[in-house]
C-alpha cells in the first residue's frame, strides 16, 4: 500500500470525504485544518440558532490545501449531529457542476434550477410549484424553498468553486436564512480577505470564514509520520523492514523554502513512495536526487492533473 | 504583385499601398526619407531593448504610408522577425485610435497570449525560487522552455496566488486595474472574446463586470493605457516590435487641443513602448507635429519629413520595379524621360499615384512598344478614372451635396453655348448667389485645359457674382492647376476617390458660408478686385503653353533675365534724393511681402546656428535631421527663389515709387496708368517664372526640429497663399493705386 493514497480513494489528488473513503481520523492536523475544523463545530454547537438563521460557510485557501476535504468533514460530522436531534438535513452536492466562464447571474441561476431538480427527485418539492415557477429570480425563490421546507428539514447545499468571483459568494451569503446552509470554496483568498466587509452588509445571516493556508514548517513531518504510522500497522515494505528514512530537518525545509500546499505535498510524497519501491537496491537515506526525480516524474507523468 | 496585362508582367500593383502594408526593402526606392528611416531602424534591429519614437512628417500621398511599409517589409525580414503594427487614426482622439490598434494586434494575438504567458511565467519562476523542488525548474520557467500553465496545474501550486499576483505586476505596468484584470483572463479559456472587445473599447460583458471591470475605456487616458499595456505585453519575453500610427494629424488637431490627462497618458504611453523594446512611428502632416505638447514632444527622437517623388525617384520606383518581374515573365517596356517627367507633374510626386498611374501605363501599352511614351498617358488616365470612379460618381456627387443641405441642381446651363454647361449648380435658396461646380475628368493637355478655361470665363461672363470649383475626376497638371487656380480664387479639387463626397460637401458648404456672409457692397466690390486681378494675371495663360512645349522654357527663361534687369534698381545718380513714398496700403503690401522673404533667410540663419550650437548629446540627431534637409533638391533652389524675389520685389517698389512721383499732367484727371499697367504686367510676368510653390520647401526645411515649426499650412494653402502674395502683389498694388480710394486721394 502507499500511504499518501487514502484507502479507496483513486489518486492522491482526491479530497478525503469521510463516509465515501476514509474516516475523520484520516485527517492529519497540518495547515491549521484542525483549528479550523474546531472553529466550525463551536458554531454549529451554539444550538438552533444557526439552523433557524441559516448560514453560508466559506472555505478559502490555496489551491490544494484541503478546501473540500475540510467542507466534507464538516458536513460529515454535522449530519450526524443533527440527526440526532431528529432533524432531517439533505445534502445537495452541486460541486461537480463547473461554470468557470459564466457570468454570476447565470451561474446562480442554472444552481438554482439544479437545486430545484434535486428536490423534486427526492420528492421534496412538487413538480410546478411556486419554488420551481421562480428560479431565474433566485432573490424570491430561496425565501420561498426556505418557507416550503418541513419543520425539521434543511439544506446542506455544496456550491461549485467560484474562482475569483467574489461577487458570487456575497449573493449567496444574501440567499443564506432559515434552512438553507451553503457551503462554499475560493482559493482567491487574498480577494476574498480584500471584500470581507460586503459580506456583512449583503443582508442575509453572517457568513462563516474558515481559512486554511500554506504548510507550517513542522507539518512536513507531522505529515510523514502521521501517514508512515498507519503504514506501519497495516502494510508491508517489500525490500525488507522498512522504508528509507528522511533525513532529519529535511521535509522541514522543503515545506519552509517556499509556500506549499498539503496537496502537493502529499503528491510529491506519493510519487516518491512509488520510486522508493520500484528501486532494486534501496538506499538507508532518502536523498535529494529522490525527491528531485520523483518531482521530475510527477511532471512527466502528468499524474497531478486536474 | 504581377498581373499579367497585354503580354507583360505588370511590377505595379492596381491599387497602390495605402494601408502600411509591408514592402520589400530590396526594392523601394529609397528616397533621402527612406534612406534616414531605414538608417534609423536598423540601427534599432541591432541595438538592444531599447524602443524609440519617430515622426515622420509630410503631405499628403508624399510617401509616409510608403516608408512605414519599407519599415515593416524590414521587420518582417529581420531575424528574429520583428513583430509589426500598422493603425490608421480614422478619428480625432485616442479613444478612436484604439479601435484600429486592437484590431491590428488581435489580428496577431498569439504574440499577446505569450506575452501573457512570459509573465506568468516569472511569476510562477519567482515563486519556485531555487527551493529544492524548484532546481532548474525557475531558469527553464524563464527561458520559455516549461510552460507555467501546464507546470502548475500539473503540480498542484497555488495557481490562484500566482494569477494575482500577475494582476498586481499588470496592475503596475498598466497602471489601471481593469486593463491588468482583462490581461490575466486571457490565460484562462474562454474569456479571449469578452478581453478583446473591451479592449477595443466595447462595453464590458457579463463575466468582466463580475471581475469589477465596470466601464468602457471610453477616455483617451484609458485608450493609451490600453495600447501601452497590450506593448509591453507583447515585448515582454524580449521581443521587438514596430508600431506606427499614421494620419495623427485627425488626433493633433489645433482646434481640439489635448487635455493635461491625455498628454500625461500620451508622455507615458510613449515612455513605456520605448522601454518596452517598440520602435514607434508617429506620422502625419506637418500639422500633427505643430500641435504636439511639449512635454510630449521631448519623448518623440527624430523627425523625418517626406517630400514627394522627384523624377529621378520615379525612375528608380519604374526600373526596380521592372526588376521584380523581368525573371518570371515578359517586363513591361521602360518609360521614356518625358513620362517620367510627366508622371512627376501630374501626380506632384504623389507616390500613390504615381503607383496607380504606372500601373495602368504598363496595361495600356501594346506588347511591341519598346518604351511606355507619353501618348500612352491620356489613355492611362482615362482608364483611372473609369475604374477609380465609376458611372456613380454624379451620384455621389449630388447625394454629398444634399446631405449639406444644399439646393443642387445638376446639369445647369448658364447661356445656350456648349462652354455654359454646369455639372452642379450649388446655392443654398433659390433666389441669390450660388457655386457652379465644373467637373473635368483629367486635365492633362493644352485642349483639355482650354476647355476648362473656357467653361470658367463663360461662367464668369454670365454670373458674375458667383464662385466657381473645378472638381477634376483624374490627374491635373501642375501649371494648369495654377492657372485655374488663379481663374477661379480657388485651387481645383482633385478627387480622391471614396472622399470625394465628403470632400465636395465640405467644400461647397464652406463656399456659401461665405457667400452669406458677404455684404452684396462688398461682393461687388471683391468681384471689382477680382477682375482687376484677373486681367493682371492674364499673361499666366501663357504657362499653358509650357505644357505641350517644353522648348519654350529656354526662350522664356532669357525673357525673365531681361526682365530682371530692366527691374534693375536705378542708379543713386541718376536720381538724386529719396523718392517720394507710396500710398501706406501699398508700402505695406511691398513691406509685408519683403519682410515674409526676409523672415525665411533668417529661418535658414536659425537653422544653422541651432544645428552649430546644439548639445553633445543630440548632435548626431541634430545632424542626420539637418543632412536630410539639406539633401532635398529642392531646398538650394527654395533659397534662390527668394532672393530673386527680393530683388524683383525691390526694384519694383522703386520702379512705382518713380512713377508715383511723377506730376501729374494739367488738364488730367490723374497720372499715366498705361505706365502703370505696364508695370504691373513686367512684375507679373516675370513672377509667373519664378517656382513659387517652392518656398515653401524652404519653410519645411528651415522648420526646427520635432520643435517649433510655426504655422506650417498644407502645402495646398501655402501655395494659394505664395500666389496671393508674391504672385497677385501687382494686381493688388494696381488696384489700390487705381481704384476707388486712390481717386478719393487725388
Amino acid at each position: 500500500m502507499n500511504p499518501f493514497l487514502v484507502p479507496g480513494c483513486v489518486n492522491a489528488r482526491t479530497p478525503l470525504n469521510p463516509g465515501v473513503h476514509g474516516t475523520h481520523e484520516d485527517y492529519a492536523d497540518v495547515d491549521h485544518t484542525e483549528r479550523q475544523f474546531v472553529a466550525f463545530q463551536e458554531d454549529f454547537e451554539k444550538g438552533d440558532g444557526v439552523l433557524r438563521d441559516g448560514r453560508l460557510v466559506v472555505v478559502s485557501g490555496p489551491y490544494g490545501s484541503g478546501k473540500t476535504a475540510l467542507v466534507n468533514r464538516c458536513v460529515k460530522w454535522l449530519d450526524a449531529k443533527v440527526r440526532k436531534g431528529n432533524r432531517h438535513p439533505v445534502v445537495v452536492d452541486l460541486r461537480r457542476d463547473r461554470l468557470d466562464r459564466g457570468e454570476v447571474t447565470k451561474r446562480i441561476k442554472f444552481i438554482a434550477g439544479r437545486l430545484v431538480d434535486d428536490l423534486r427527485t427526492r420528492g421534496l418539492l412538487e413538480i410546478g410549484g411556486e419554488v420551481a415557477q421562480r428560479i431565474d429570480e433566485p432573490d424570491r425563490m430561496f425565501p420561498i424553498l426556505s418557507q416550503v421546507l418541513g419543520e425539521n428539514t434543511f439544506l446542506v447545499i455544496l456550491l461549485p468553486p467560484s474562482g475569483d468571483l467574489v461577487g458570487e459568494l456575497i449573493e449567496y451569503a444574501r440567499f443564506a436564512r432559515g434552512k438553507l446552509l451553503f457551503f462554499a470554496e475560493t482559493a482567491y483568498w487574498g480577494s476574498l480577505r480584500e471584500r470581507r466587509g460586503e459580506f456583512h452588509t449583503a443582508g442575509g445571516a453572517p457568513p462563516l470564514f474558515l481559512e486554511l493556508g500554506p504548510l507550517a514548517a513542522g507539518d512536513g513531518d507531522t505529515f510523514w509520520e502521521f501517514r508512515l504510522e498507519r503504514f506501519r500497522a497495516y502494510g508491508t515494505w517489500p525490500h525488507g523492514d522498512g522504508p528509507p528514512r528522511v533525513a532529519e530537518n529535511k521535509l522541514k525545509s522543503l515545506v519552509s523554502q517556499r509556500p506549499m500546499s498539503i496537496g502537493e505535498l502529499q503528491l510529491v510524497l506519493h510519487a516518491l513512495w512509488e520510486l522508493l519501491r520500484a528501486e532494486a537496491t534501496q538506499p538507508e537515506w532518502i536523498s535529494d536526487e529522490h525527491f528531485w526525480r520523483a518531482y521530475n516524474m510527477l511532471y512527466e507523468s502528468g499524474t497531478g492533473d486536474r | 504583385m504581377t498581373t499579367p496585362q497585354a503580354g507583360f508582367a505588370n511590377p505595379f500593383p492596381s491599387t497602390a499601398n495605402a494601408s502600411g502594408q509591408p514592402v520589400d526593402p530590396e526594392v523601394a526606392v529609397h528616397t533621402p526619407a527612406v534612406t534616414t528611416a531605414t538608417a534609423l531602424f536598423d540601427a534599432f534591429l541591432r541595438g538592444g531593448q531599447q524602443g524609440e519614437v519617430l515622426a515622420v512628417i509630410g503631405g499628403a500621398g508624399t510617401g509616409k504610408t510608403y516608408l512605414s511599409g519599407v519599415l515593416r517589409g524590414m521587420a518582417d525580414q529581420a531575424e528574429p522577425p520583428v513583430r509589426s503594427f500598422y493603425a490608421q487614426v480614422s478619428a480625432t482622439s485616442f479613444h478612436g485610435v484604439l479601435g484600429s490598434f486592437v484590431r491590428a494586434v488581435k489580428r496577431d494575438e498569439s504574440t499577446v497570449r505569450a506575452g501573457v504567458r512570459h509573465l506568468f511565467a516569472q511569476v510562477v519562476a519567482d515563486a519556485l525560487g531555487d527551493s529544492d523542488l524548484g532546481r532548474n525548474i525557475g531558469s527553464q520557467l524563464r527561458a520559455g522552455q516549461l510552460d507555467p500553465v501546464t507546470l502548475v496545474q500539473r503540480m498542484r501550486l497555488d495557481r490562484s496566488a500566482y494569477l494575482e499576483t500577475l494582476t498586481a505586476r499588470l496592475e503596475q505596468l498598466t497602471d489601471h486595474p481593469g486593463i491588468a484584470t482583462a490581461l490575466t483572463l486571457l490565460l484562462r479559456p474562454g474569456f479571449d472574446h469578452a478581453v478583446w472587445t473591451w479592449l477595443a473599447g466595447g462595453e464590458p460583458a457579463g463575466v468582466l463586470r463580475d471581475r469589477r471591470i465596470t466601464a468602457a475605456l471610453d477616455t483617451d487616458a484609458d485608450a493609451l493605457q490600453a495600447m501601452g499595456a497590450l506593448i509591453s505585453v507583447v515585448c515582454a519575453p524580449g521581443r521587438k516590435l514596430l508600431l506606427t500610427f499614421d494620419e495623427l494629424e485627425r488626433t493633433f488637431r489645433g482646434d481640439l487641443p489635448l487635455t493635461e490627462e491625455t498628454t500625461t497618458a500620451l508622455r507615458r504611453f510613449l515612455a513605456s513602448a520605448v522601454n518596452a523594446g517598440a520602435f514607434v512611428v508617429l506620422s502625419g502632416f506637418m500639422s500633427f507635429l505643430e500641435n504636439v505638447p511639449d512635454d510630449v514632444r521631448d519623448r518623440i527622437g527624430p523627425t523625418i519629413q517626406t517630400s514627394p517623388f522627384q523624377p529621378e525617384d520615379i525612375q528608380q520606383l519604374v526600373s526596380t520595379s521592372r526588376e521584380t518581374v523581368s525573371h518570371d515573365a515578359v517586363a513591361p517596356p521602360p518609360f521614356s524621360p518625358q513620362v517620367v517627367e510627366h508622371l512627376a507633374d501630374l501626380t506632384a510626386g504623389v507616390p500613390r499615384l504615381i503607383v496607380d498611374l504606372s500601373h495602368r501605363l504598363v496595361r495600356a501599352t501594346r506588347p511591341t512598344t519598346p518604351t511606355i511614351d507619353e501618348a500612352t498617358i491620356e489613355t492611362a488616365a482615362h482608364a483611372y478614372v473609369e475604374e477609380r470612379h465609376g458611372a456613380y460618381f454624379a451620384e455621389e456627387v449630388e447625394r454629398a451635396l444634399t446631405e449639406q443641405g444644399c439646393k443642387v441642381v445638376p446639369n445647369d446651363y448658364v447661356d445656350e453655348s456648349p462652354d455654359s454647361h454646369v455639372d452642379f449648380w450649388v446655392s443654398e435658396s433659390d433666389s441669390g448667389d450660388g457655386c457652379a461646380i465644373l467637373v473635368a475628368e483629367n486635365v492633362i493637355s493644352t485642349a483639355d485645359f482650354n476647355r476648362q478655361r473656357d467653361r470658367i470665363l463663360t461662367v464668369k461672363r454670365r454670373r458674375p457674382t458667383s464662385e466657381i470649383l473645378v472638381v477634376v475626376k483624374g490627374f491635373l497638371a501642375q501649371g494648369a492647376a495654377r492657372v485655374l487656380t488663379d481663374l477661379t480664387g480657388r485651387r481645383p479639387l482633385v478627387a480622391q476617390p471614396g472622399r470625394i463626397g465628403r470632400d465636395l460637401g465640405r467644400t461647397a458648404k464652406a463656399i456659401l458660408a461665405s457667400l452669406e456672409t458677404r455684404d452684396p457692397v462688398e461682393r461687388v466690390s471683391n468681384q471689382l478686385v477680382k477682375l482687376g486681378r484677373d486681367q493682371a494675371n492674364m499673361q499666366s495663360y501663357v504657362a499653358q503653353l509650357a505644357l505641350s512645349m517644353n522648348e519654350i522654357r529656354t526662350t522664356n527663361e532669357r525673357h525673365l533675365a531681361e526682365i530682371i534687369d530692366r527691374l534693375a534698381p536705378p542708379s543713386p545718380a541718376v536720381e538724386p534724393g529719396a523718392p517720394a513714398q507710396l500710398p501706406p496700403a501699398v508700402e505695406a503690401m511691398l513691406d509685408d511681402a519683403l519682410h515674409v522673404l526676409a523672415e525665411l533667410l533668417g529661418r535658414v540663419d536659425t537653422l544653422f546656428t541651432d544645428s552649430l550650437h546644439v548639445a553633445p548629446d543630440r548632435a548626431r540627431d541634430t545632424r542626420m535631421a539637418l543632412r536630410s534637409r539639406l539633401r532635398q533638391r529642392n531646398t538650394s533652389a527654395a533659397a534662390g527663389v527668394v532672393v530673386l524675389l527680393q530683388r524683383l520685389i525691390s526694384a519694383f517698389g522703386a520702379e512705382l515709387r518713380l512713377w508715383y512721383a511723377q506730376e501729374i499732367p494739367k488738364g488730367q484727371a490723374g497720372r499715366d496708368t498705361r505706365q502703370l499697367d505696364a508695370l504691373c504686367q513686367t512684375y507679373s510676368v516675370a513672377c509667373e517664372y519664378l517656382p513659387l510653390f517652392q518656398l515653401d520647401e524652404l519653410r519645411h526645411v528651415t522648420a526646427r526640429f520635432a520643435g517649433d515649426v510655426d504655422e506650417i499650412p498644407t502645402e495646398r494653402s501655402a501655395e494659394i497663399r505664395a500666389s496671393e502674395l508674391f504672385g497677385n502683389l501687382a494686381g493688388r498694388v494696381q488696384a489700390e493705386l487705381t481704384g476707388p480710394t486712390a481717386v478719393r486721394r487725388r
